[in-house]
Parts: C-alpha cells; sequence; structure tokens
C-alpha cells in the first residue's frame, strides 16, 4: 500500500516506530527524534519501564525503581518539547547509582546500615540532571558503600552481566547495577563513581564508555563517601559522545563541595573531532610485565595499530611505581573509609541495634548494618591509620601517591595523551571464589588515576574470543577531558563494537 | 608489619565494631597487610605526601547560616520513634549514675 500524501505516512511511520526498539537509541539518537518530535520522552520512558518489567528482576540492576517519578519527569519534558524550549537532556532516561542522595527517594549505598533511608536533600549530581530535564528511572545497584568490584558485597544482592546471561557474569563494580541497566536497554545512560576504577572497570567488560572524570570535575556533594581524595562521579553510557553529553551536564564549580574546581566541561549535541596526525600517545611501559589474556593483548594491539596507521605517533613513556600503586590505594582508600564510615553510629539516621550501653549500641549496631568487606577495610584503614603504623603505612602511601602523580606529570611532558588496558580479561563469573587479594588486584589497571586525580575513560576495544567485550583506557592530565574523550571516540569507531541492547541481550 | 589478635580487636572496638575473634581471623586481614608491605622497599626520602589531588586553594565562604528551622527535616529519619515524636534525638544514655 503507497501512501498517497505526506500526511498518510505518520501512522506508517508510528507503526514502524512501534516495531523498532525504543531502547536500542544512543543518547544523542533520542535527542535527535524528541526534537523533530519523532518520538515522545512518555513513549521513550514507557519503552524503558516495560524492558525494566521484563528483565529488571532477572538482572537486578535497580535496588529503588522510581516508575512514578519517570513518567511525571517525562510528561514535563514533553511539555516543554511542545513549549519549544527543551533542556539540554529532556526526556533522557536515566538510572542514578544508589550512591547519590535523591530527595524523598531511598538512598541506601547498598548498605543493611542505610537501608531505610530516606533523604531530605538532593545531591548536587541528581540536582543537575534533574535540571538539565533528564527522566529519573530509578536507583541502580552497586557494592556496598563502592567498596567491590563485583557488586557483590551489596547488600541486596548482585546484578549480572546481560552478556551470555545464562551464565551469569558479573557486571563489574562498584557502579555494576549501572553498567549492567545500560548494557541491556534497561537506562539509557546512567551514573557512576569512580574511586579505584568502579565506572572505568565494569563498563570495560560490559561493552560500554566509562568516564572517570579529573578529580574536583563533578562535586561529590551530597554523594555517599568512601574516600574523598578519591571518589569521583562520572557518567556511564553506551558511546563516547553519550558519555559526553552525560558529563556535560554534571560538571562545574559546586559551592557545597570545597575540593569542586572551577571548571567545566560542555559538548553541544556530539564531541567536536580531533585529528589524530601528530597526536603523541604514550603506552605505560611497566604496564608489559603484567599478565593480560591474549585476548586482551591482542585486541589493544590491534587499536595501537589503528591508531599509527592514523597518523599518531606512539611512544613508551615510564611511570615507574605505577605498579605499586595497587599497594598505595588500598592503604590511602580503607584509611578515608574508616573515617568516614564513622558517621554511621546509629543516632540519628539508619539502622540501630540496641545494646547494654552506648558503646555496646554502636558495636551492635555497625556490626550488624556493615557488610563483611566495608568492616574488612574498616579494620585495615584503622590499622594504617594507628600511631605505631601511620608513618610506616598511611605516609609512605601518601609519598607513593606522590611519585606516581608526579611520574604521570612527566610523562604529559613527552606525550599527549595515554593508552592502556582496562583489565586483564573478560568478566567473570559472579560465584568466582576469589581472595580480598585477587579482588583487589582486578584494579590494577585503574587505581593510580585516581591517586592521580588524572582523567580516565575506558572504550570498549572489540571482543574477546569468548564474544565478551573488553576495554582499553584513554588517560589525560588533569582537566584535559574533552581530549581524553576526543580520541575514545577514535578508538570506539576502529573497535566497532556493536553494543545495542538487542544484540547483548535480545528485544 | 603484623598485628596480633589482640591489636585487631583494639581496632575493631576503635571504630565501634563488635567482630568475635573467629570472624576476625577469617577476614584474612593479616594477609591484606603483609602485602601492603611491599610499600616500604620504595625509596621516598625527601618526597612531599599528597594527601588530595586539589591543586586550587579552597575557597572560603562567609560564616554565615545557610539553613534554619529543618528541625523536622534533620528529625525524619532518626530511628527512635519517641524522641523523634518529642523533637529531639533520644540516645542511649551516656553519663554513668
Amino acid at each position: 500500500m503507497k501512501p498517497e500524501n505526506a500526511l498518510d505516512i505518520l501512522p506508517y511511520q508510528k507503526l514502524w516506530m512501534n516495531k523498532m526498539n525504543l531502547t536500542d537509541l544512543t543518547i544523542t539518537e533520542a535527542l535527535e527524534k524528541l526534537k523533530s518530535g519523532e518520538i515522545t520522552a512518555t513513549e521513550l520512558t514507557k519503552a524503558y519501564l516495560d524492558r525494566i518489567e521484563k528483565f529488571g528482576d532477572q538482572l537486578n540492576c535497580y535496588i529503588t525503581l522510581t516508575p512514578e517519578r519517570a513518567l511525571a519527569d517525562a510528561a514535563e519534558s514533553d511539555k516543554r518539547y511542545a513549549g519549544g524550549n527543551p533542556l539540554p537532556l529532556d526526556g533522557i532516561p536515566i538510572g542514578m547509582k544508589d550512591l547519590f542522595a535523591t530527595r524523598g527517594i531511598r538512598t541506601t549505598a547498598a548498605s543493611h546500615i542505610l537501608e531505610n533511608f530516606t533523604p531530605e536533600y538532593e545531591s548536587t549530581v541528581s540536582q543537575k540532571f534533574i535540571d538539565a530535564g533528564t527522566v529519573l528511572l530509578g536507583k541502580t545497584n552497586l557494592d556496598e558503600f563502592a567498596m567491590g568490584t563485583f557488586s557483590k558485597t551489596s547488600f541486596f544482592g548482585a546484578p549480572i552481566s546481560p552478556y551470555q546471561i545464562e551464565n551469569k557474569l558479573t557486571a563489574g563494580g562498584s557502579s555494576g547495577g549501572t553498567t549492567s541497566a545500560v548494557a541491556s536497554g534497561l537506562a539509557i545512560g546512567g551514573t557512576g563513581t569512580d574511586t579505584g576504577g568502579s565506572i572505568r572497570f565494569p563498563a570495560a567488560i560490559t561493552g560500554l564508555v566509562g568516564m572517570k572524570p579529573t578529580y574536583g570535575l563533578c562535586s561529590r556533594w551530597g554523594c555517599v563517601a568512601f574516600a574523598s581524595s578519591l571518589d569521583t562521579p562520572g557518567p556511564i553510557a553506551r558511546t563516547v559522545d553519550d558519555a559526553a553529553l552525560l558529563l556535560s551536564a554534571m560538571t562545574g564549580y559546586d559551592e557545597k563541595d570545597s575540593t569542586s574546581a572551577n571548571a567545566g566541561f560542555y559538548v553541544k549535541d556530539r564531541l567536536p573531532q580531533i585529528g589524530l596526525n601528530k597526536l603523541k600517545i604514550g603506552v605505560i611501559k611497566e604496564f608489559d610485565d603484567v599478565e593480560i589474556s591474549p585476548d586482551m593483548k591482542k585486541l589493544f594491539d590491534e587499536r595501537i595499530e589503528n591508531l599509527k596507521k592514523s597518523g599518531a605517533e606512539i611512544i613508551t613513556i615510564s611511570i615507574p611505581n605505577i605498579l605499586d600503586a595497587l599497594a598505595a590505594y588500598y592503604i590511602i582508600a580503607p584509611a578515608e573509609a574508616s573515617s568516614n564510615l564513622a558517621r554511621y553510629d546509629g543516632m540519628r539516621y539508619g539502622l540501630r541495634v540496641e545494646g547494654k550501653d552506648l558503646i555496646d549500641t554502636y558495636k551492635k549496631t555497625r556490626a550488624a548494618g556493615f557488610g563483611e568487606e566495608v568492616q574488612r577495610r574498616m579494620v585495615v584503614g584503622t590499622a594504617v591509620l594507628s600511631s605505631e603504623s601511620y608513618e610506616v603505612y598511611f605516609m609512605q602511601a601518601a609519598r607513593v601517591r606522590r611519585l606516581i602523580a608526579d611520574a604521570f606529570n612527566r610523562a604529559f611532558e613527552q606525550c599527549d595523551l595515554i593508552v592502556c588496558p582496562s583489565s586483564a580479561g573478560t568478566a567473570l563469573p559472579l560465584d568466582s571464589d576469589l581472595s580480598p587479594l585477587e579482588y583487589y588486584a582486578l584494579d590494577l589497571f585503574t587505581v593510580a588515576m585516581n591517586l592521580a586525580g588524572i582523567p580516565a575513560c575506558s572504550v570498549p576495544c572489540g571482543l574477546a574470543e569468548n564474544k565478551l567485550p573488553l576495554g582499553m583506557q584513554v588517560v589525560g592530565r588533569a582537566f584535559d577531558d574533552m581530549r581524553v574523550l576526543q580520541l575514545a571516540k577514535h578508538i570506539e569507531e576502529f573497535a566497532g563494537l556493536d553494543n545495542k541492547p538487542s544484540t547483548v541481550m535480545g528485544k | 608489619m603484623s598485628f596480633s589478635k589482640q591489636q585487631l580487636q583494639k581496632f575493631a572496638h576503635l571504630i565501634r565494631i563488635e567482630i568475635s575473634d573467629e570472624k576476625l581471623e577469617k577476614m584474612k586481614i593479616d594477609s591484606v597487610i603483609e602485602w601492603l608491605d611491599k610499600l616500604q622497599k620504595i625509596d621516598t626520602t625527601g618526597v612531599e605526601p599528597m594527601l588530595s589531588p586539589v591543586q586550587h586553594s579552597l575557597l572560603r565562604r562567609a560564616d554565615i547560616v545557610t539553613d534554619k528551622n529543618i528541625r523536622d527535616l534533620l528529625l525524619k529519619n532518626a530511628p527512635d520513634e519517641t524522641g523523634k515524636r518529642a523533637g529531639y534525638f533520644a540516645v542511649p544514655k551516656v553519663m554513668d549514675e
């Protein structure tokens, strides 16, 4: 049947739209269709809510769903589109890591101690997403207080990866709820926080883009604190352009966070292209000695070859103590955590378990409220801060941190950007039985950038033999977030990974 | 450095968490600490410790009240219902008889 005139096409278009997967759209594509009126925010939001209905329980990627809020947000967006004055991310349905305080919506940090905590305030980052017009689908799962790499320290059970779902693979951690949701099409994009790799590692093993911005670019206010000198909020998305759009909404100086920087990041629609010609890209010599899977090595080398062929100059650089970053991190992060988590005392909010006196009440409350990994890190943190070991452990780690940050600064005198793997291999089964140290070792490629406070983006670099995705990182000097993403975009194009949710886990 | 069971219990006491000896042992704190010892071999003579990546000087603001009359909001998540209804946080007795 042939349409007689232009108007007759509309019903057909609608029919075709229903057949296409709205949840396969990237943020860039969705914004175009929302602006042109081809789809509405309500249609898009409903498509996500339907898919959450279908797959949400299986993936366990949300701790709290907010469907009513989502539909109300979408209705507001549609009004703004109709009025011709939409906001930058109007109608974009996102998942918010359940570490960001959201007013009137339970915020748990995946901990029993905050299981019933409903903040009366809004974190700066989530407020900025409200101001940008996004639609909140829910609060995503994570490791308890963001401490972990498989998201299985969550009090609410672990989320899983949508890849080869029958194998129950980890979606990574600690931002594993967001990666599970975004990779499976249960959110178009979302937020994470990265203290030692918690955005980049889960993004890498779920075929997503995960950006840890420069420390201070995004405000930490209202984000449950783990290790304050390392914690970095950032976006997780399916494409580099999408990550750049989300990051644009998140940044800016915040008077409520004294460590937030007077700096911003902004792209309109999509990232401006950067030429690879004459770009000097460093490869970290010390990482050559690290055992990685043959797949990771092959894909990394292929992407380096692509960069070379396109005119980039590849040089070897040295970060002498980068392999010691892990131990320095596992001193500094637990030390800061043991102090940050002192506030959960069962007196003003959160769980309280009555004891025989005040001290006993504290002890019983915290024993019941914190899971084993959180307790382990707090004991370790207190040990390294104790008077007999403060100089030997904590201050020595802080000095090694300086050596690493200085080495990065020197490296950036020789090159513009640095690339390295995001992980040693593909996602492991959730029920892998690893020792604490084996879990910690998974952060090997990511922690140094947190110590130095510099931006790093994990971008898909291809599929391994076992058909699971792998990622590599682009690292830049402080506040060079734009070029980090611009180079990541080239790598994304070279890799050409099809990470559409319908490809990953079907319709 | 290695820590005795008594020292580990002291740390657990300092952070106000009741942990049994068996659980402390299962946590393998010692294997973690032992691994951290590898940092000792690095020569850091004369290196300034880095406690934060922030490079700007922290901005100050005027010392003025920025919120007020939010008692009920603050009390909303209080775990003790009786105190909450009376308008304060109720805590276990702190002073001895």
